[in-house]
């Protein structure tokens, strides 16, 4: 059963429809969702990667290019299903595995590894992307309606904060949350 | 037809800004090269953006067009800044030179601004009474300073009342405070500025510290409290380090001396400019002018007979190399730099650690400079220990988590989304000592777009370093129990970078043109009219802060030009 969400159905601006599953089935192992609080599906984390792996360059673009097709070999070798196919705990052992083998090497200039390096250069890369899409600003296409923020109780682009908020203790989820596009509406206001 | 200028400087960073106003405003008239872009206060308005600043590390310069290589020792084969030059290129963006453009590593520091003890002129001689004369290892080079903290009081005084730093000062003229540092050494007066308002979780650490015995005070900063000069009072954002102030609180050359500079009508600011070599008369005794590629890069030379070059520590060292300037051999040697003790802890009570900046903080100096306690671990020089409650954005926080733990799947989620807004960070930085084994030259393989070799780092963590970090450790997790953490974990050690943005020694300071390389002044020994200024003039670093420091020597250097122009 292929795994579909509202994420995968726009289309890509970089990604192909396949690497856009095989990297949304990972990035939502990364920060899954399923107990009612956002994941990296919600905050639409493949938004953030395709746009980012679109502006980016080469290196990157390769590096996502070939990982998703290594990681599908692998899958396909081991359980003759594609990444986005398996089952959660299967993906799990997979990124497991993956991750084992980042901890015997070194962290010296992975571009010029074999396979199982680039795999794991591939899972770190999804790593550090799926975080910035988790808490980026919601201008970069990740974070969707700031839920990332909200998640973890980050007031997001704030001009600063009062003694009163500056206490300690204080509930920061009772901030009213701002992003980027926020800020320069105030300032437009301001200028009117 | 060739340019001339009356004075070039190179690079308008910390230093530079402040030579570079001291001379226009003495009616030089000064052309400044930089070779990165101009800065305007409009371009960082909306700079709440931690994937533009932090992952992406606009500010600072990229390994493609500035590499910078290393190894650990003289068997190993250097390359690219290896934790920096991962397929994203930078990921570890607060562990690469500071960033470029007037104001430079001012841009995006974090302010944290020391004077140095007296002890810290005299660290070889303190070790030695203490420890014995074979305290040191025989690779040893360490020296004292030339200079004492009496000669550099009244410029320390500059820095902070001319350029602004806030804070409490706990002596002065020999008269003690017991709200400001137990331990600093007498000045003239106190800060310009009254300290900055805490972050949420500090008063818990300083409760802490108290109840351990040790006397903790109110970091001083270079972020303004109120409104000063041509600063204005911090809002508390907390996307501070690493990014750049919307308001102007923090100090910043490029606002600070730079803009004064400018309003004097004799500088001329040629951005996108880069120095390659520094061009001398046939004897090579003499500055002539210096040479620069521009954005497309073009060849130009500008002849003049006063070059100051300001251009950080690392990028200095390789203008001299790269222009022969080593009659002496002594270039690049004495390299120094901080290894860092970041510790974190989850706290009971929410700390909200996206507040603040990183300076609004305490601090306990009870350990630092030759106030470290005898010790088994063979520690022989302290470090100053602080807070860091403020200024921690949840990407740069997932960056750090406890080791062990799986940094994926449902566990990680919960423990994020529960403790992200629980975190503290306690710091120590461990001062390098200078060793030969330890030094910048030219790498023999790795040239920068232009051509032009790239600067080659030798160096690793000592036993020392490593025996430091272990103590200070220690100490930092004592803190943390009495704080109530509920959890407490350490950064690795050693770092797996090496350079912490606190890079000295490469172009030391001192009397004796055999065994330096410039004076106290920041002449060159070898090649008169030709000024090296920042932190590679310093013979040894401190467990403080480097800036403040250098920032007292280019008002050091600038009167002793003045003096003699
Ligand atoms: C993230 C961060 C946090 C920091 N926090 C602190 C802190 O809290 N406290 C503290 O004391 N210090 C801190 N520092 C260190 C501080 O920024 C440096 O000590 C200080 O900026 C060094 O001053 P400088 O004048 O030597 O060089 P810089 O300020 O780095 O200026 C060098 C200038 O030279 C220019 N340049 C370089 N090469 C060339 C060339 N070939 N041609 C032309 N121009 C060139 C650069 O563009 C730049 O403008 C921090 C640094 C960073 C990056
Ligand atoms: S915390 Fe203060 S000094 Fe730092 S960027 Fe924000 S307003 Fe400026």
């Amino acid at each position: 059963m292929p795994a579909t969400n509202e994420a995968t159905k726009v289309r890509w601006v970089f990604l192909t429809e396949t690497e856009a599953e095989t990297v949304d089935a990972v990035c939502a192992r990364i920060f899954p969702s399923g107990d009612g609080k956002p994941g990296a599906r919600e905050t639409k984390v493949i938004t953030y990667i395709d746009r980012t792996v679109a502006d980016e360059d080469e290196a990157l673009r390769r590096c996502y290019r070939d990982g998703v097709e290594a990681l599908n070999v692998l899958t396909l070798d081991l359980y003759g299903q594609r990444f986005a196919e398996l089952s959660d705990e299967r993906k799990d052992d997979v990124l497991e595995r993956i991750e084992a083998n980042t901890a015997n090497e070194s962290t010296a200039a992975p571009q010029d590894s074999p396979d199982e390096g680039l795999l794991s250069t591939f899972f770190a890369l999804v790593w550090e992307h799926t975080i910035q899409g988790m808490f980026c600003d919601p201008q970069y296409g990740g974070n969707h309606e700031a839920l990332g923020w909200q998640l973890v109780g980050f007031p997001g682009a704030q001009w600063g904060y009062d003694a009163e908020q500056m206490r300690p203790g204080f509930d920061s989820k009772t901030i009213p949350i701002k992003t980027l596009e926020d800020l320069r509406r105030e300032l437009r206001r301001a200028d009117d | 037809m060739t340019e001339t200028a009356e004075a070039i400087v190179v690079g308008l960073g910390a230093s530079g800004g402040i030579i570079a106003e001291q001379l226009t405003k003495a009616g030089i008239r000064v052309l400044a090269l930089d070779k990165g872009p101009v800065h305007t206060t409009e371009e960082f308005t909306f700079k709440q953006d931690e994937v533009k600043y932090y992952s992406r590390g606009s500010l600072v310069p990229q390994l493609a067009t500035d590499p910078v290589t290393w190894r650990p020792d003289e068997k190993s084969t250097a390359r690219l800044l290896p934790w920096a030059a991962g397929v994203r290129g930078n990921s570890e963006p607060l562990h690469l030179p500071p960033s470029i453009g007037p104001g430079g590593g001012t841009l995006h520091w974090g302010g944290a601004s020391w004077r140095h003890r007296d002890a810290d002129f005299r660290m070889k001689s303190l070790i030695e009474e203490r420890f014995g004369p074979d305290a040191l290892d025989e690779d040893s080079t360490m020296v004292d300073w030339p200079i004492g903290y009496e000669d550099l009081e009244p410029y320390y005084d500059r820095v902070e009342w001319e350029l602004g730093v806030s804070g409490r000062a706990g002596n002065v003229k020999g008269a003690p405070d017991p709200e400001g540092n137990p331990y600093e050494s007498p000045r003239e007066r106190g800060f310009p500025m009254p300290p900055l308002r805490t972050a949420p979780a500090d008063d818990r650490f300083k409760a802490a510290c108290q109840r351990l015995g040790y006397r903790p005070f109110q970091q001083p900063a270079a972020v303004a409290s109120t409104d000063y000069k041509s600063l204005k009072g911090c809002e508390y954002c907390g996307f501070c380090h690493g990014f750049l102030c919307h308001v102007n609180a923090k100090q910043s050359s490029r606002i600070t001396s730079v803009e004064a500079a400018l309003q004097t009508g004799n500088l001329e600011i040629r951005s996108n400019s880069r120095a390659f070599r520094l061009d001398r008369d046939p004897s090579g005794r003499r500055i002539t002018g210096v040479s620069y590629f521009d954005a497309e890069g073009n060849v130009h030379q500008v002849r003049s007979n006063l070059v100051v070059v300001a251009c950080y520590a690392l990028e200095n060292s390789r203008l001299l190399l790269a222009s022969g300037i080593n009659a002496n051999g002594q270039v690049g040697r004495n390299f120094m730099t901080h290894s860092f003790g970041w510790c974190s802890v989850v706290l009971p009570e929410f700390s909200n650690p996206f507040m603040a900046p990183l300076v609004a903080a305490s601090v306990v100096d009870d350990l630092n400079c030759d106030g470290v306690p005898d010790n088994d671990e063979g520690v022989l020089w302290g470090s100053v220990l602080t807070s860091i409650p403020g200024d921690l954005q949840p990407i740069e926080a997932a960056h750090n988590l406890p080791p062990g733990m799986r940094r994926w799947g449902q566990g990680f989620k919960d423990w994020f989304s529960e403790n992200y807004r629980r975190l503290m960070g306690i710091h120590n930085q461990v001062p390098s000592f200078p060793s030969k084994k330890y030094y910048c030259d030219l790498d023999p393989v790795v040239k920068d777009k232009f051509g032009q070799p790239a600067l080659r780092i030798t160096h690793d963590w000592s036993e020392h370093d490593l025996a430091s970090l272990r103590y200070f450790e220690k100490v930092k997790r004592a803190i943390a129990d009495e704080m109530g953490a509920t959890q407490f974990w350490s950064e690795p050690t050693p770092p797996a970078y090496h350079l912490s943005t606190h890079e000295v020694g490469t172009h030391r300071m001192g009397e004796n043109p055999a065994d330096s390389v410039v004076d106290i002044f920041g002449e060159s020994h070898e090649c008169k009219g030709l000024y090296v200024v920042g932190g590679g003039q310093f013979p040894t670093l401190s467990g403080y802060n480097p800036t403040q420091t250098l920032q007292a020597l280019a008002y050091l250097s600038a009167d002793h030009i003045l003096e003699k122009v």
